[in-house]
Order: C-alpha cells, then sequence, then structure tokens
C-alpha cells in the first residue's frame, strides 16, 4: 500500500487501533516534541552510555495503553540493532499468565528468551554452561517423570534433524505449566524460589558467556526488552513483581527494560530499586497547536485527509476527542470511515464516531469515580490517593497523563460529553 | 373481501437499525484482524440482524458459538474453525455469556491476556455480547476492548421490550378479580352500579370509595380503560373530601396503571410519585414497596434499568426489613426481568431462583407460577426450548389449580411461542386457540390482542396472508379501543414489515374492510 492512501477502504485498513507500527513502516511520525521531547534515543542513548561502564542499564517504561508504547520500544529496538546491539525482545503476554505472574516466571521467561534467542543466532554457548542450567532445571525444578518425557520427546526431535537443546525442551514444559495454571505451578514457583539465589547465578553466568560471544561477534552488548508486563490489572500481583521482588528482577545481568503499569509508575516510589527515571511515554499534548498539528501531520501520513474529508476540519473534532491518544484517534477515523455511502466522511460520520466513544466512556464512568474526576478536572494535576481509585482511573484512560515540565492530568475529553457526568461535575 | 393483500414480509432491517449499515461497511472494508463488539441483548434479534448481514456481506461468515462443554480455549476452537476458511472471513462469536456463567470472570480475564492470539488470527472478528457483558470486558479486559475497532449497539424496539415486561404477570393474582369469568365479571359490575345508585344521595364514605375502586378493577381487567378510570377519578375525589389517606394511596396507584396499560409512562409516574409520598406519609412500608415496584415497572418499561433497578433495590430492603415475602418475591422477579432485559439471563436466573425459594417457603402458589413462568422465558430466550416447556407445563398446571384464569391464559400463550420458535405451527395454533378463548372468555382485552397478533404471524407462516391480515386487524381493533400502547406499537412496527405507513396501514384496512 502506498502510504497515503486516496480512499476509504484502504484509509480503514491504514488506520489500526491494534497494531504498533513494525521499524521502517512509512506510517510513522516521531511525536517527541509534543512529548516533553522524549524518544527512544533517550533510552538508546542511556544504554549506550551504561554499556560503557560496567554497569548494566536496567530501565522501567509506561505509559497509557495504547499511546505507541510498543511502535517506540519496537524502534528502540532497531536503534539498538543499529548500533550493533543484540536485542532480545520478550513479549510476556503471549508467554505468561499475566493475571497471576510471579518474578519467578519472570526469571524463567528471561532464561527461555535467551537461550532461545542466542540459539536461534547460532551463538553456541558452551555446553557445560548449558548443561549446568540444565540440570538445575531438570533435578530441583521439574519432576523427574517430566525429564523423562521431555528427554523422549526431545529425542525425537533430534531424529527428525532439528538441534534443540534439551534445556529448551525443559524450559518450554515449565512456562508451559506456568502459563496454563497446572496444578504444578505452584510447586514449580516453590522449587525456584528455593534456589532461587543459584537460578539467578547460573543464569547470570550463561549471560555473561553470552554477552562475550556476542562481543567477539562484533556486538557491542546484549539488550533485553521484556514487553507486556504493564498489562498486570491487579495491584496485588503488580506490587509483588516490582516491588516486593524489585531486588531478583534487578539481579540479572544485562541490560534490561520492563514495561510497567502506568498505575503502579503513579504510586509507587520505585526508585529505591530501579535507579534510573521510569521513562514515561505521556499522552501527545493535544490542547496545544504543536499537538494539534502533529496529530494532524501523524494522520497525513497514512490517509489522505482532504480528498477523504468532506471538510478537513473534521478531522480536527476526532484530535479534539481523542485525548491525545493514537489509539483513540485511529478508532475514531476508523467509525468515521464506516460511513453510510459515498466516499467522504461527513460531519454526521464525524458525530457518530465521536458519540460512540463517548458511549464506550460511559461504560467505564462509575458513580464512585465522579469525586476524584472533579478534583482532577479543577486542578489538573495528577492525585495519589490511599485507594486505588487514581490508579484505576489512569489504566482505564478515563484520566490521562500528560507532560511539559512536570507530569499533569485531565479527564479524557470523552467524559466532558456525557452529560449524567458533566452534570455533577459542574455541580457546586 | 379485502382488497389489500399482505405483501411478503420483507423486514428492512437497515432501517430500524441505522448502526448495521456501518456494521456492513466496517467489516466489508477490514481487511486482516479486526476486532468487533455488536451490543445485542436477545438471540432473536441477533438471529435477524445477522440473517441480513449475511446476505449483504460480500465475505464468508464463520460463526463459532460457545458452549461449556468445549472446555478448550476459544482462540483455539477459533483456529481449529478458521483451518479451511478462506483469507476474507470474517468470525461471529456468539454466547460468550455461556462460558461465563460456568467460568465466571476468568473467561473475561483470558480474553486479555490471550489478545495477542486473536490478534494474528488475521481476521475480522465479531464479539456479540449483551449489554452486562460489554460492561465486564471494558472493565476487566480493557486491553483487549482496547483494541476494538468498533462497537455497534443495537437495542430491542419498545415493542419486544413491553414483549418480554409482557411475560411477568407482575401482580401474581393481587387481586381476585383476575380470576374471574367473564359473565361473573359482568353480574358483579352490574351489582355494584346498582348499589352506588343506592348510594347516590348519600355523603362520600370509604364505602362508596371502596365500590369505586372494585368496580374500576373489574372495568380494568376488561380493558374498558375509560371506565376504569372514570371510576378511579371518583374514588380519588370521594378519598380527598373525606380525608382518607390511604384510600387515596390505593387509587392513585390504580389510576398510574391505567395509564401504563395505555403507553402514558410520564402521568403514570406522576400518579405513582404522589402514591409513594402517602405511603411515606403514613409510614405503610409494605405499600411503600408496592409502589417502589410499580415504579420501577415504569421505568423498565421505558428501556431506563439502572434506574429501575435502584427502585427493585429499595423495595428489597424494605421487604426484608418487614418481612414481607410475598413482597419479597415480586421485587425479586421484577429484578430478574430487569437482568433478562439486559441479556443477563444467568443473574436473571439467580433472582428467579431465590424468588422461586421464596413463593415455595410462603406458600404462594400464584407467585410460583409466575416464577416459573418467568424461568422458563429465560431458557426460551437462550434457545432452551425444551426445559422452558417443563416449566411452562408446570406454570399451567398451578394456573388450573389455583383457578387463575389470566395466568392460564397467559402460559397458554407463551407455550405456544415456543412450539413456533421450533416451527411447529400447528401445535403452536392449537395453543393459541385455547390461548384465545380463555382470554376472550374473562374479557382480558390486552390478552386477547396479544394473542390475536400471535396468530396472525401463524397465518402468515401457512401462507395464508389473508387470514393474517384479517386477524391483525382485529388486534388492532381491540387495541384501538382500549387505547393499548403495546399492541398499537406491536402493530405500528408490523405495519411498517409489511411495507406500510404504520398504524395508518391498518386503519386504511378497517375503513375498506367490512367489520366481522
Amino acid at each position: 500500500m502506498i502510504y497515503p492512501v486516496d480512499n476509504l477502504d484502504d484509509a480503514y485498513n491504514a488506520c489500526h487501533p491494534d497494531k504498533p507500527l513494525e521499524v521502517g513502516d512509512p506510517r510513522y511520525l516521531d511525536l517527541k516534541n509534543v512529548r516533553n521531547k522524549k524518544s527512544v534515543n533517550t533510552l538508546a542513548k542511556r544504554i549506550v552510555r551504561t554499556s560503557q561502564t560496567d554497569d548494566f542499564c536496567k530501565q522501567l517504561v509506561t505509559g497509557h495503553t495504547g499511546c505507541g508504547k510498543s511502535t517506540e520500544l519496537k524502534r528502540l529496538q532497531k536503534q539498538l540493532e543499529d548500533d550493533s546491539y543484540f536485542v532480545i525482545y520478550l513479549d510476556v503476554e503471549s508467554s505468561l499468565d499475566l493475571r497471576q505472574i510471579t518474578y519467578q516466571d519472570v526469571l524463567l521467561n528471561i532464561a527461555q528468551g535467551a537461550v532461545e534467542a542466542l540459539a536461534e543466532a547460532k551463538v553456541n554457548l558452551d555446553s557445560a554452561l548449558l548443561n549446568d542450567l540444565q540440570l538445575l532445571l531438570a533435578e530441583k525444578i521439574v519432576s523427574q517423570d517430566y525429564v523423562k518425557e521431555t528427554k523422549a520427546s526431545a529425542g525425537v526431535s533430534a531424529e527428525a534433524g532439528f538441534d534443540i537443546p534439551l534445556i529448551a525442551k525443559l524450559f518450554t514444559k515449565i512456562t508451559g505449566e506456568i502459563r496454563s495454571g497446572s496444578s504444578h505451578r505452584e510447586q514449580i514457583r516453590e522449587k525456584i524460589k528455593n534456589v532461587q539465589q543459584e537460578f539467578i547465578a547460573k543464569l547470570n553466568d550463561l549471560l555473561l558467556a553470552a554477552r562475550l560471544k556476542l562481543q567477539h561477534q562484533g556486538h557491542a552488548d546484549l539488550v533485553v526488552i521484556v514487553d507486556g508486563l504493564e498489562k498486570i490489572r491487579e495491584s496485588a500481583t503488580y506490587n509483588d513483581l516490582f516491588i516486593e521482588h524489585a531486588e531478583q528482577l534487578n539481579e540479572i545481568n544485562c541490560h534490561l527494560l520492563y514495561t510497567i503499569p502506568i498505575a503502579l509508575a503513579s504510586t509507587a516510589n520505585l526508585g529505591d530499586f530501579f535507579a534510573n527515571d521510569i521513562f514515561f511515554v505521556p499522552m501527545v499534548k493535544y490542547q496545544t497547536d504543536e499537538g494539534k498539528q502533529y496529530l494532524t501531520d501523524l494522520v497525513n501520513k497514512r490517509i489522505q485527509v482532504a480528498k477523504l474529508f468532506a471538510d478537513e476540519a473534521l478531522l480536527d473534532q476526532l484530535i479534539a476527542m481523542s485525548g491525545g491518544s493514537i489509539r483513540d484517534l485511529f478508532r475514531l477515523i476508523r467509525s468515521a470511515s464506516e460511513t453510510d455511502e459515498g466516499d467522504k466522511v461527513q460531519e454526521t460520520d464525524i458525530e457518530r464516531a465521536i458519540n460512540n466513544l463517548v458511549k464506550d466512556y460511559d461504560r467505564l464512568v462509575k458513580e464512585d469515580d465522579v469525586a476524584l474526576l472533579k478534583d482532577i478536572a479543577k486542578d489538573k494535576r495528577v492525585i495519589k490517593d490511599t485507594g486505588k481509585h487514581y490508579e484505576r482511573l489512569l489504566s482505564l484512560r478515563l484520566v490521562n497523563e500528560y507532560e511539559n515540565g512536570k507530569p499533569w492530568a485531565d479527564l479524557h475529553p470523552a467524559l466532558r460529553k456525557i452529560a449524567w457526568l458533566q452534570a455533577k461535575l459542574t455541580d457546586g | 373481501m379485502a382488497s389489500i393483500v399482505v405483501e411478503s414480509p420483507a423486514t428492512d432491517n437497515f432501517a430500524l437499525f441505522p448502526e448495521l449499515k456501518h456494521l456492513l461497511r466496517a467489516l466489508q472494508m477490514c481487511q486482516g484482524f479486526g476486532l468487533y463488539f455488536v451490543r445485542c441483548n436477545t438471540v432473536s434479534l441477533r438471529n435477524e440482524l445477522v440473517a441480513t448481514l449475511k446476505t449483504k456481506l460480500n465475505k464468508p461468515i464463520i460463526e463459532l458459538p460457545l458452549n461449556p462443554e468445549n472446555d478448550i480455549f476459544i482462540d483455539a476452537q477459533m483456529t481449529e474453525l478458521l483451518a479451511d476458511a478462506s483469507d476474507d472471513a470474517v468470525v461471529f462469536i456468539y454466547d460468550l455469556e455461556k462460558l461465563f456463567y460456568l467460568k465466571d470472570r476468568y473467561v473475561i480475564q483470558e480474553l486479555n491476556w490471550r489478545r495477542g492470539f486473536y490478534g494474528r488470527s488475521n481476521h475480522p472478528i465479531v464479539f456479540w455480547l449483551p449489554e452486562f457483558l460489554l460492561t465486564e470486558i471494558v472493565n476487566n479486559a480493557p486491553d483487549f476492548a482496547d483494541w476494538r475497532s468498533g462497537l455497534y449497539e443495537f437495542s430491542l424496539s419498545q415493542s419486544e421490550r413491553l414483549d418480554l415486561m409482557d411475560s411477568t404477570w407482575q401482580s401474581a393474582n393481587e387481586n381476585f378479580v383476575e380470576q374471574l369469568s367473564l359473565g361473573e365479571k359482568q353480574r358483579w359490575i352490574v351489582n355494584i352500579q346498582n348499589l352506588l345508585a343506592e348510594l347516590a344521595g348519600q355523603e362520600p364514605s370509604k364505602i362508596k370509595d371502596g365500590l369505586l375502586d372494585r368496580l374500576g378493577q373489574l372495568y380494568e381487567s376488561l380493558g374498558d380503560y375509560d371506565q376504569a378510570l372514570s371510576c378511579y377519578q371518583q374514588a380519588l375525589q370521594i378519598s380527598q373530601d373525606i380525608g382518607d389517606k390511604q384510600g387515596m394511596g390505593i387509587t392513585l396507584n390504580n389510576i398510574s396503571q391505567i395509564y401504563q396499560a395505555k403507553g402514558d409512562y410520564d402521568t403514570a409516574l406522576h400518579y405513582l410519585t404522589q402514591t409513594l409520598e402517602i405511603d411515606r406519609e403514613l409510614g405503610n412500608k409494605k405499600d411503600d414497596g408496592a409502589t417502589l415496584n410499580n415504579i420501577s415497572l415504569i421505568y423498565s418499561a421505558k428501556g431506563n434499568y439502572d434506574t429501575a433497578l435502584q427502585y427493585l433495590t429499595q423495595a428489597m430492603q424494605i421487604s426484608r426489613d418487614i418481612g414481607d415475602k410475598r413482597g419479597e418475591g415480586v421485587t425479586l422477579n421484577n429484578i430478574s426481568q430487569i437482568y433478562q432485559a439486559k441479556g443477563d439471563y444467568g443473574t436473571a436466573l439467580q433472582y428467579l431462583t431465590q424468588s422461586l425459594q421464596i413463593c415455595k417457603d410462603s406458600g404462594n402458589k400464584a407467585g410460583v407460577s409466575a416464577t416459573l413462568n418467568n424461568i422458563s422465558q429465560i431458557y426460551q430466550a437462550i434457545g432452551g426450548y425444551d426445559i422452558a416447556l417443563q416449566y411452562l407445563t408446570q406454570t399451567l398446571q398451578i394456573t388450573q389449580e389455583i383457578g387463575d384464569k389470566r395466568g392460564e391464559g397467559t402460559t397458554l400463550n407463551n407455550i405456544s411461542q415456543i412450539h413456533q420458535a421450533k416451527g411447529d405451527y400447528d401445535t403452536a395454533l392449537q395453543y393459541l386457540t385455547q390461548a384465545l378463548h380463555i382470554r376472550q372468555d374473562i374479557g382480558d382485552k390486552p390478552g386477547e390482542c396479544t394473542t390475536l397478533f400471535n396468530i396472525g404471524y401463524i397465518h402468515r407462516q401457512h401462507n395464508d396472508p389473508h387470514q393474517a391480515q384479517s386477524t391483525w386487524l382485529k388486534a388492532y381493533h381491540i387495541a384501538k379501543q382500549i387505547g393499548l400502547a403495546e399492541g398499537l406499537q406491536k402493530l405500528d412496527k408490523l405495519a411498517k414489515d409489511l411495507g406500510g405507513e404504520g398504524l395508518a396501514y391498518w386503519e386504511a384496512l378497517s375503513q375498506s374492510t367490512p367489520k366481522a
């Protein structure tokens, strides 16, 4: 497809609320100027700088859902790879059970991801090291029946002429058990906890060996990006992971990025465990002329607005309703493109798209939210309450955080169009 | 002979449901993965909408009805289904609520953490959901929900909502007038009128007030709303004159019921609000609860379920506070109807089960039969026709046992609807004919109107448009005569489906057709 597209059918498919852009996609637009000058370049620089010391860069990344975080992380990966880093990108969402994730699961996932990625890149690790980690898994973590079974099936694979080390098979078994929530899950976690220090130490040995090998092959260093952890919803779960077990997450010896829930970032002081500032991808400041212009440009990179909208100014209405969320903006464009007939988006389509978005947000607002929303609407600031209320509002995007200099917050503009809520907000 | 014949029914769902064309367009445009939510609270409406989409969408539709027996991940089932599908196929997923009842929130959370699997499916995926489940998903699987390209809401028409409410004869025989035959009612009316004539010269009194209320109820049960209203208004005047607050409360409530039947909800609400004030002034908790229930019914009829639920919650609290088991049963029934209207059948069923227990414990047979009837409607809504029929059979037995003629008519009518849904039109017609006899017998005009309306459909199914038309015309005459809002709305929609101009269509027909 050639962007920007010139017909509604293509326009619909040029705007996805559900897919991050791959690196090199012509639709990409760097929004750092309307995001408090922050971009992944900052992160890349941090990593490069830390690489020159003996330290490892441990970085937490957060942002509203749908703000373009994954797109940015993919760009970071590309940028680091261009700087000859070896990057392992792990999407935890598809490999672990985010409802009840523990630090053991994350450690295992990193170990598994590293072993697999290195094998795939034909970075041959020292077999004695691998063997050692494998024995740890086989003897202390999984049951003996499992090992036999796994060995048997690994044997079959080997015959098929595909060299998957037994260790990879064991990892697959273990993480499979953990993800599916089987009865073995707790046993496995308990066992890892018992050999935690040993496990981390052996993982670190392996990572060290890998880094040396990689550097030998001309790579600058190894970076692991763990994406998906920001989707943990239960505060008990993410507090346990990032506060109670921050130490274990920090002990991995490589450059490491974890995504975290925006709600956690807003309420906890994580600086005690993670030296760097949390990298926050704010919403685009859609309220300013510059922000509006960037969002207009962003859309124009994808679709020919002048040709597809009855009036170019109609796009402004959608931008004003997006709250600076890229995802909401694309959803609005999709809705508006489902025009009744004809090949242009008309004013009525814009109205319908906005109405639908407002209805969606109406479903999320609860009576209990009103008091806090009222305060935020008045003070335009980040309000940390002792309850979990602010966290809820943030994670559902009822409230969006922006940054210019310092963080501030406001209600999602769709909330202003909910009649009952507006009545309560302006009341008294 | 009628000069106009019924044309082939071609319901224009695109005109009735404006969102449908947007959904169609979206599905037509979408290439690869796209996530869509459709809010649709009943299976019948869903079937209708899907049928329309099937005729218009230029892509194959793969349907995945979920069921609790198949305990593998939804996405795994989907993958299996899609194995041989063409690249442009669209997936419709139904009945998530069935899994929800089984596994609770887990099902919803699973959507959130397995959303990547859907994303990789490379097909547009449409989840057809009732309102309550949609709310669950946006709140408890927000990341999944956030991928949606669109959410399309389809609401029941007013007449369908009323249909749903129709199945609740909420009063559960609050007054025995409902158990009388037409002849008995007519004789009684004459007697009361005679008594009133005797009392004509006397001062207003409680006795006169009571007679007028009773007479009003008799007229009301015959569908003679205007006469009933006139009686109630006289009664109201008397209670005011003699300062009988309690009498005023009763009469105001009765008046509200007439306006409700006529579809004038605002006036009904106005009277109920006054009733409520009096109940509270008198500290009459039990009546207070009943009034709150009636208010909730108005909000339900208007489709304002949340407000209805608020009133019912208050009513429930009162019944429990004063240990009014009967009131509690009625309230539970009414709460269940709200959830049913929202498509949350599981919760509806929970309330009905509670209600059933209470009615049984307190020996309230009429309550038991009303509840069983409501349970049957849940099963009918989710396509469990055989179970629905079992419940209705029990209902029928009880109504016959306690001589609840009106309930018997309703039950026979409901049984016919099951047979009709199963495509057994002959059996359906048999039950409708029985229902019609009973309803005519007791002078239940609204019931007669409903049954005639249903009979018309059977004739249509039998390819007898003339017969269908003349039956519907009879229903129209009744609805018009008594000002039955519900019936008029249904007929209005029907006329539009038939390509006519709404009620004017029936009026024109009735001018050109000699009355039978």
